[in-house]
């Protein structure tokens, strides 16, 4: 079953088209990515499934409603956990204070997944009263991931999470993107540049170029890594 | 100097303290955190006032007229955002123009409604004297109700959900709002926080002023520049603004007249804000991180 879905869906800004006609599904339990370069629309995508940004065409369907009408927040509470671009973890709030913000996400219903995170992401442990725009850009990245884990979300998504992280952490931050995906079942969708984390941690690729997606390729096929390559650099 | 001279001095800056951080700590809520310059905070002062004045004359003991100033002040800020308030967020112009023209109708309205002026409500509990030194008492709980307003603000803020999620929202609304934060809502609390506590401060102020339709006037500068002196941390700036603040003010206006103590204040601003662009609390913070 689909637990997510962009049908049809064509977004700009003003009347600049940034996405045109662009469908994907993302199935329950599966990590799936969408790999494109800089600018080609990939974080207006990942607004548009939050809902930050409304599309002019198509829907979006989670958990088998339309939510296309529905605001980012309702769509937070009713179960999508979203890591936006650059972390925007809130600087001055603690580590905890900002995995408490987390805990909307899923709404009131749920167990909420407090220790998981910590035992995932320690560094998040060892800095729960450390102010979140103190961290070095991996940590907040595990901040944010960690935030919008915490409610116990039944998708998550993540725009761009390798950006500004240093490669090392990159391979961490891919293997626990795995380890909470086989061991909480949690639904991922991700949008990537970096080859090497599209290729560690997902199953399934989409590819973007111009606002359109042009290709859908496996991982796990060693072939489909020279398709990757060839379609993100120029 | 005499020992009268410094109690004096002492007396004039605990009410000049409480004066300033009482202006401030409604705008604190609105200005300092929404980033909404309300031109009309003045007048939600003079509501409070009117509110506890009115409930005080009907009878009310004087510290439950004072409750009652801030929830009916808080009821008119809940209405004006719902209204017109919400429209403005990120309009910063027109903002301004819509709280201006708030701030004439409430004044012109009070003068239409209850007339040029209301009966005063007396300074309770009587002065303190020393020799030849003798001030109210009720300065002394203008100055500790201030810092009694900031320390409440402060557990509200850090120990509420809804503290938290207010935070959020004004550190970034956008991810606030992707993680489940009904943020419209927290607008509309916020702005209703800041209301309540505009009409304490009013309820509060009202014993020591002429409750007259224009009296929110002679509070707008004073509550701005606190504000701004402040600088991002609502809390621990106000109260460090209002303390250097007062300190400039009250000997001024001591040896040189109430007008001589508030344009130095007004200097001792600029001199802050040159110097701390950020404001004090915003040095603060810069230099711990």
């Amino acid at each position: 079953m689909n637990l997510f879905e962009l049908n049809n869906v064509t977004a700009g800004y003003g009347s600049t088209p940034i996405l045109r006609d662009v469908s994907l599904a993302v199935e329950e339990g599966d990590v799936v990515s969408l790999i494109g370069r800089n600018g080609v629309g990939k974080t207006t995508l990942m607004k548009i499934a939050i809902g930050l940004l409304s599309p002019e065409e198509g829907d979006v369907m989670f958990d088998g409603a339309d939510v296309t009408s529905m605001g980012a927040d309702e769509r937070a509470r009713a179960g999508i956990g979203y890591v936006p671009q650059g972390r925007d973890v809130f600087p001055r709030m603690t580590v905890e204070e900002n995995l408490q913000i987390g805990a909307e996400v899923g709404g009131g219903g749920r167990e909420k997944l407090y220790d998981e995170v910590y035992e995932y992401f320690p560094r998040l442990d060892e800095r729960r009263d450390q102010n979140a725009g103190t961290m070095s850009g991996g940590e907040q990245q595990m901040l944010a991931i960690g935030r919008a884990l915490v409610g116990n979300p039944d998708l998550l998504l993540l725009d761009e999470p390798s950006e500004g992280v240093q490669p090392s952490i990159v391979t961490e931050i891919s293997e626990r993107v795995q380890e909470i995906n086989e061991e909480i079942g949690t639904t991922v969708l991700f949008v990537e540049q970096n080859i090497q984390f599209t290729m560690n941690a997902s199953n399934s690729c989409y590819v973007m170029e111009k606002g359109r997606i042009v290709d859908r390729v496996s991982p796990d096929d060693a072939d489909d890594e020279s398709v990757i390559e060839e379609h993100i650099t120029i | 100097m005499a020992l009268t001279n410094v109690l004096d001095i002492t007396g004039l800056m605990l009410s000049s303290f409480g004066t300033l951080v009482l202006a401030a700590v409604g705008l604190a809520i609105i200005f300092g955190m929404m980033r909404i310059i309300n031109l009309a905070h003045g007048e939600f002062i003079m509501i409070g006032a009117y509110a506890t004045a009115f409930s005080f004359s009907a009878g009310v003991p004087l510290a439950l007229a004072i409750p009652i100033g801030g929830l009916v002040t808080g009821i008119v800020g809940l209405v004006l955002e719902r209204l017109i308030i919400r429209h403005l967020y990120d309009r910063l112009v027109d903002s301004m123009v819509a709280t201006w023209g708030i701030s004439l109708i409430f004044a012109q309205g009070m003068l239409i409604i209850a007339g040029p002026s209301f009966s005063d409500v007396p300074t309770p509990l009587g002065p303190i004297s020393y020799g030849d030194f003798s001030m109210s008492l009720y300065r002394v709980v203008l100055a500790a109700s201030a810092i009694g307003l900031l320390i409440a603000l402060y557990g509200i803020y850090t120990y509420t959900t809804y503290g938290r999620h207010a935070r959020a929202t004004m550190q970034d609304e956008e991810t606030a709002r992707s993680l489940g934060v009904n943020t419209d809502r927290i607008y509309m609390i916020t702005f209703f926080i800041g209301s309540v506590m505009a009409g304490i401060a009013g309820g509060l102020l009202s014993p020591i002023v002429s409750i007259v339709p224009t009296l929110g006037q002679s509070y707008i500068i004073e509550a701005f520049v606190t504000v701004i002196v402040a600088g991002p941390s609502v809390i621990l700036g106000t109260i460090l603004s209002g303390f250097s603040l007062s300190v400039v003010n009250a000997p001024v206006s001591q040896w040189a007249g109430s007008f001589a103590g508030r344009v130095a204040l007004l200097v001792a601003a600029i001199v802050i804000i040159r110097l701390l662009p950020e404001g004090i609390s915003g040095y603060w913070m810069e230099g711990g991180e």
